[in-house]
């Protein structure tokens, strides 16, 4: 270990409670999303970087869907990391949880409340890195490159899409880290892609007890969502390379460890998401309407263009139905190097702090990461156990937070190299 | 001397003009239910008794939902006659969905009234007031008590409604016999009906990221599975009183009821119907949704009670130990019915004969009203109204013509049924 890296140790061991405050403070700043107004959250990152002597920059393409950026250059050239995190948070069902979703409170060893793994654990961590790489810069290469968005939850244009599409210059860089969730014991190198789609069946409606008069909106749903299981049977040709290392027992059984028993087992099949059955206007009334949002996660290996003809297939069986797609057209599932330089600093660096080497795993999830990707950028991601996220009562265990900074700090500047 | 009967009808004439705006302006006054608010259509409805000089009490256990109770007694010996008919309406949906101006509009185009109850049943509502009113024009050539009652929260199961005047008020309101202007259609007057069997099933799961399929069950999954298997209680095979399958098996009526009530309606009179009102679940297209309400409406034919459906949806959720299941209809109705070939039916047949040259069939049918408390206290309860196809829809409407038609149709039986002993009228 370098001397710079020792002493960035030092730093975040003697300002180890002032961490644990940092990630509880701004779990109780509420930033859900829907409706995803983060400007509470964005002035207190914005504040915090201030008061470490640091300036950023806003960006509100929409108004209150702030951006955060902020950079420095080490003493010496070098590469440029770019450092991303999101700062909107899933809504909450309040009635659900047992603690305070805003609460920030601390129980048994774990932090309480909605974000605490997806993703104000990694959101606190890269931010509280950033400050503490910049507190030593003058022996840092390089560039560091801090970017905290808003509206990643729902893909909106307003985040991280937006910013790359108007200043890519400031996203832009040799490496992308994030601390989205991936569990301590996984490094993610790429991810599947969502299709989001709006399905609508309209009839004629009646009165409920008229059942021969008109067909129901709510039954026809209810027969597509139940046709829409094929989606998940469809048959994928992934890469050779990938399909061997989730074949690996011992990476599989891994990767089930940290995200969750079935976990290995996804990431080369469609999944198919009913999120969302909203129908009718009242129990006696035959409904004339109902909505149906689906979430179906490509896997690595296919395309939007596989998927669209099976959907439209399905759902040409239900005449009543027409669709729509909610997500970014474009998109596909994206994947970085699995040997690539970052996952073998990631890996090392865990190993270092005395934890288990993670394995590379691709998520089923999604996150801004892909743009990066898309822009051949490597980007790799390590974060919180995924366990409890979008569930009540999301939590993250006080170590793993503190064990993840460390490992952001470190990472970074074992990228960036010192002088 | 004119007969009554004759000068009702000419009243009725006289006034056309009148009478179709008095309905239009009713629909134009917005009573949904939900929300249930129907100040502004009973006031509507207060104005009209004080121009005509009727005196009227407002009950209203609830303020929002006044229920208006009205009663002449003719002095001479005979029976009571109770007119009912209900203030609020099924809420009115997406506005821009509406063809013919909006929800409350009152448009009239080629010879229809447009607009959410114009059905069901503002104009049956109206018929009973203007019949009041009337037959309180010609009270001394009358005997026994004519009673008018307008609730509201009958959308929603009646409560407030009805079964509050039921409770509180029976005295006033039981009487001898009830005429309701629920849409019926010229072809039939319902002598009993289906009974609401009203469920809410809850899913909940434990939810989780919409792309962690394998880390939660999902609530809205199981509720549609569930869905397709509640279909299995239209399934069950009713046992009916014998009366009741005679009128059944009769060809007649079961053109009358597919003729009035669309296709396919008697057949529906006998089964157990199940709509599935509302479903929604989950909070987010990209979570796995930890909770699904489905909201049921499963109607029950005479011969199918309760507490077999019961026991049918208990077996159903022994496969989904997710769901848990609340009854919001009232535990102790049932389907009912009165006798099909009773005196007012009789009268309302001739009544109709003379004024569309139809004579209506008893039916029983699919929808439940505030019938039923008189039914389920002894007391007959016969229903003749306008067409129901096009109640709850987008296109709510009632012909022109069909509304004075039941106007005439009650005001000439409910004056038959007053009549003084061994007169006509």
């Amino acid at each position: 270990m370098s001397p710079v890296e020792q002493d960035l140790l030092a730093r975040l061991e003697a300002a180890r409670e002032r961490s644990i405050g940092f990630l509880r403070d701004l779990l109780r700043v509420p930033s859900p999303n829907p409706p995803g107004d983060t400007r509470a959250a964005a002035t207190f990152l914005q504040r915090a970087l201030q008061e470490a002597g640091l300036n950023s920059e806003i960006f509100s393409p929409h108004p209150e869907m702030p951006n955060i950026v902020a950079r420095f250059d080490g003493a010496h050239p070098g590469r440029h990391l770019v450092l991303n995190g999101h700062i909107d948070v899933f809504p909450v069902a309040e009635h659900e949880w047992t603690r305070a979703p805003w609460g920030g409170e601390i129980v048994d060893g774990r932090i309480y409340g909605r974000g605490a793994c997806d993703m104000k654990c990694g959101l606190a961590s890269i931010t509280l890195a950033f400050m503490h790489l910049h507190a030593v810069r003058d022996r840092l290469k390089g560039r560091l490159t801090y970017t905290a968005v808003s509206d990643e939850e729902t893909f909106g244009p307003w985040g991280a899409r937006w910013m790359f599409e108007n200043r890519r210059d400031l996203m832009m860089g040799d490496c992308l880290l994030s601390g989205e969730p991936s569990s301590p014991l996984c490094v993610r190198f790429g991810e599947k892609s969502p299709i989001w789609i709006a399905i609508v069946v309209r009839t004629r409606g009646g009165h409920g007890a008229y059942t021969h008069m008109s067909k129901s909106a709510t039954k026809i749903a209810g027969a597509i969502v139940a046709a829409l299981e094929k989606v998940t049977e469809v048959p994928v040709r992934a890469p050779d390379n990938l399909v061997a290392m989730f074949r690996d027992p011992d990476i599989a059984a891994q990767v089930d460890e940290g995200c969750g028993a079935g976990h290995a087992g996804y990431i080369s099949k469609p999944t198919l998401n009913i999120g969302r059955v909203m129908g009718g206007l009242k129990m006696n009334v035959l409904p004339n309407e109902c909505r149906i949002e689906a979430d179906i996660r490509l896997p690595i290996g296919m395309t939007r263009n596989d998927m669209r003809p099976i959907i439209a297939e399905i759902l040409s069986r239900f005449p009543e139905a027409t669709w729509e797609e909610l997500s970014p057209p474009h998109d596909a599932p994206s994947w970085s190097d699995p040997d690539g330089e970052m996952m073998q600093i990631l890996q090392d660096t865990v190993v270092g702090l005395g934890r288990r080497r993670p394995v590379p795993v691709i998520t089923l999830g999604a996150t801004d990461t892909r743009l990066w990707r898309y822009n051949a950028v490597p980007a790799y991601v390590y974060g919180a156990s995924p366990e409890t996220m979008a569930a009540a009562d999301e939590n993250v265990l006080v170590e793993d937070y503190l064990h993840i900074l460390r490992t952001h700090v470190l990472a970074a500047a074992r990228y960036l190299g010192s002088a | 001397m004119t007969p009554l009967a004759d000068i009702l009808l000419a009243a009725i004439n006289d006034r056309r003009a009148e009478l179709i705006t008095l309905l239009q302006g009713f629909v134009r006054t917005p009573t949904a239910n939900p929300p249930g608010e129907t100040r502004r259509g009973a006031a509507y409805l207060e104005a009209f008794l004080r121009r005509c000089g009727l005196a009227y009490r407002v009950i209203a256990p609830m303020p929002d939902m006044p229920n208006l109770l009205a009663t002449f007694d003719t002095q001479r010996p005979g029976p009571h006659l109770v007119l009912n008919g209900h203030i609020d309406v099924f809420p009115p949906g997406r506005d821009e969905r509406w063809r013919h101006g909006g929800p409350w509009s009152g448009t009239i185009e080629n010879g229809r009234l447009y607009g959410r109850g114009t059905a069901d049943m503002k104009c049956g509502t109206i018929a009973s007031f203007v019949t009041y009113a009337l037959l309180h024009e010609h009270r001394d050539q009358l005997a026994g008590r004519l009673t008018l009652t307008a609730v509201s929260d009958e959308e929603t199961g009646g409560k407030w409604g009805t079964g509050y005047l039921f409770e509180n008020h029976r005295d006033e309101v039981a009487g001898d016999c009830c005429l309701n202007g629920e849409p019926s259609s010229a072809h039939t007057v319902r002598y009993g009906e289906k009974t609401p069997h009203w469920l809410i099933f809850r899913v909940k799961t434990r939810g989780a990221h919409g792309a962690y399929v394998h880390m939660s069950a999902s609530a809205n999954k199981i509720a549609t599975r569930l869905m397709a298997a509640l279909e299995d209680l239209t399934d069950i095979r009713p046992e009916m009183p014998q009366a009741v399958a005679r009128n059944l098996a009769d060809p007649a009526v079961r053109k009358a009821l597919d003729d009035g009530l669309g296709e396919g309606a008697a057949g529906l009179v006998q089964k157990v119907s199940l709509n599935i009102g509302m479903i929604d679940g989950g909070l987010k297209t990209n979570m796995i949704p930890s909770e699904c309400k489905l909201e049921a409406d499963i109607r029950l034919p005479v011969g199918v009670t309760k507490q077999r459906i019961r026991a049918e949806v208990t077996r159903i959720l022994k496969d989904f130990p997710e769901v848990s299941v609340e009854e919001i209809s009232h535990p102790h109705d049932e389907a009912n019915w009165c006798d099909p070939e009773g005196h007012m039916l009789q009268l309302i047949q001739e009544a109709a004969h003379r004024v569309s040259g139809v004579r209506p069939v008893p039916v029983i049918t699919l929808a439940a009203t505030d019938a039923r408390f008189w039914r389920q206290s002894g007391v007959p309860a016969y229903i003749y109204g306008c067409s129901p196809d096009l109640m709850g829809t987008y296109d709510e409407a009632v012909g022109v013509d069909e509304f004075l038609n039941v106007v005439r149709v009650h005001a000439l039986a409910a004056a038959a049924f007053l009549a003084p002993e061994g007169k006509g009228i």
